[in-house]
């Protein structure tokens, strides 16, 4: 599978922090927003494994960190501790449908929103905990589980499937 | 047999990311006055590209509600519809700009009314999570903004700046839970502390500061200027429930925002405020 290099990580990462702060908000106001930087960083530990998810997920939390001003490395910790935990269960895994990767994506995602919003809860914030268990994590786990499979499909299963095509079409 | 001192490493590795987590997360818990150099040039960059992509969506949702509306009228005469599709089109782009002009005007007017300082600011994008109410804004302290400057529209208060780059600004929203602002009932002149709920129902929690107090549904709650941030007469909100407190003895109270926050767009900071909107003119 060619991989992704350091440029396509960098751009893949910037249009997701772009459309979680600026485009979302304004075409669905309201509504909860996807995290799509931890979405990037979970797909990743779930084709690389550990060492990239991890590394990925501390660099993209605390762009979001920087980003939102406060609670610097509460996103980077989260982050990290989910990619770690699916990094855990990576060589376990089967990657070749969609149906895993989404799985653990939803679970990862629920992962990282508890321990997020403990930790800035810990630091001062108010939570309102009926209303994060109630709908905001399980709002963000269905949408990140929308982009985790799209992600997956695009950096794992499609060039596979066109590698595969290739070699068949070689022979 | 490699296995035990790779783990060691890696606990030890675990450990000295959580310390420094932790105390990161400590030291940047609270307003700052300097953001770290990586901090500044990330949102430096940020800013204007969120700013454009905020309009760009803007754009797509008109025209997305402008589809919507052709759909609407698909039983039409095919070249009335074809003219009323064009001076819709060109109706929506009118108003449009003329909504922009009335927000505009209204802030231009607002702000010479206020006779102090203050700068125009756009909303550049807004706080990445789903936890956090806080904004980012396109001026910073090159504009003379700098932490703790109370920022408000024509309808009333917006939030605090938490922290500036030198061409962006974090503003907490009045609505987040880290927000307490110190407020009068504009009727009864009861003293309340006004809290934001940080729950996504955007409204504010009104907190009597006496035990004898009459504060009632409908009451325009505004900013006392005791707080030393805010300066006094700017409108929190309108009262809109008012419930006995936990143990019966004090009473709380819930306000509705007279700001859209969710559909925010321009802002002024105060930068050398002189006085509030109405809490001059009540006295």
């Amino acid at each position: 599978m060619k991989r992704l290099n350091r440029l396509h990580i960098a751009l893949g990462m910037f249009v997701a922090l772009l459309l979680q702060a600026a485009v979302f908000p304004v075409l669905f106001p309201r509504w909860v927003v996807p995290d799509l930087v931890f979405c990037f960083s979970a797909v990743m530990s779930i084709i690389e494994g550990t060492g990239p998810g991890v590394v990925l997920a501390a660099i993209g939390g605390l762009c979001q960190d920087a980003l939102s001003g406060t609670f610097m490395g509460a996103s980077a910790g989260a982050n990290m501790a989910a990619a770690w935990i699916i990094g855990l269960v990576e060589p376990q895994l089967f990657k070749e449908n969609l149906i895993t990767p989404v799985v653990i994506v939803g679970a990862g995602t629920v992962i990282r929103e508890v321990i997020y919003t403990f930790v800035i809860w810990s630091f001062g914030a108010g939570i309102d905990w009926a209303r994060a268990f109630g709908t905001v994590i399980p709002w963000v786990a269905v949408l990140n589980c929308c982009a985790g499979a799209l992600l997956h499909y695009w950096i794992y299963l499609r060039p596979r499937d066109r590698e595969r095509l290739r070699s068949v079409s070689s022979v | 047999m490699n296995q035990q001192p790779l783990s060691k490493r890696r606990i030890v590795v675990a450990a000295i990311c959580i310390i420094l987590l932790v105390c990161l997360i400590y030291f940047t818990a609270k307003d700052r006055d300097r953001l770290s150099v990586a901090e500044k040039a990330l949102r430096e960059i940020f800013s204007p590209i969120a700013r454009g992509a905020s309009k760009v969506s803007r754009e797509i949702s008109s025209w997305a509600s402008y589809l919507i509306s052709i759909g609407e009228t698909k039983a039409e005469n095919e070249k009335l519809r074809e003219e009323l599709d064009a001076l819709r089109y060109e109706n929506l782009q009118m108003e449009e700009a003329l909504r922009e002009n009335e927000r505009l005007r209204d802030l231009l007017e607002f702000k010479e009314s206020l006779g102090g300082r203050a700068v125009a600011a756009r909303i550049s994008y807004r706080d990445p999570g789903n936890w956090l109410y806080s904004v980012a804004i396109d001026k910073g302290s090159d504009h003379g903004i700098s932490s703790g400057k109370p920022v408000v529209t024509a309808r009333g208060v917006v939030g605090r700046v938490t922290s500036v780059t030198r061409n962006t600004s974090t503003v907490i929203l009045t609505v987040d839970s880290r927000s307490a602002v110190g407020g009068i009932d504009f009727r009864s002149r009861d003293l309340v502390l006004v809290e934001g709920l940080g729950d996504g129902s955007g409204l504010l929690h009104v907190r009597p500061l006496g035990a004898d107090n009459d504060v009632q549904p409908g009451d325009i709650i505004i900013t006392s200027g005791l707080g030393g941030i805010y300066p006094k007469g700017y409108v929190l909100g309108d009262v809109i429930s008012v419930a006995p407190g936990k143990y019966g003895v004090s009473k709380s109270a819930f306000a509705r925002p007279r700001v859209d926050f969710d559909r925010l767009e321009e802002v002024l900071v105060l930068i050398d405020p002189i006085r509030g909107a109405i809490g001059e003119m009540q006295e």
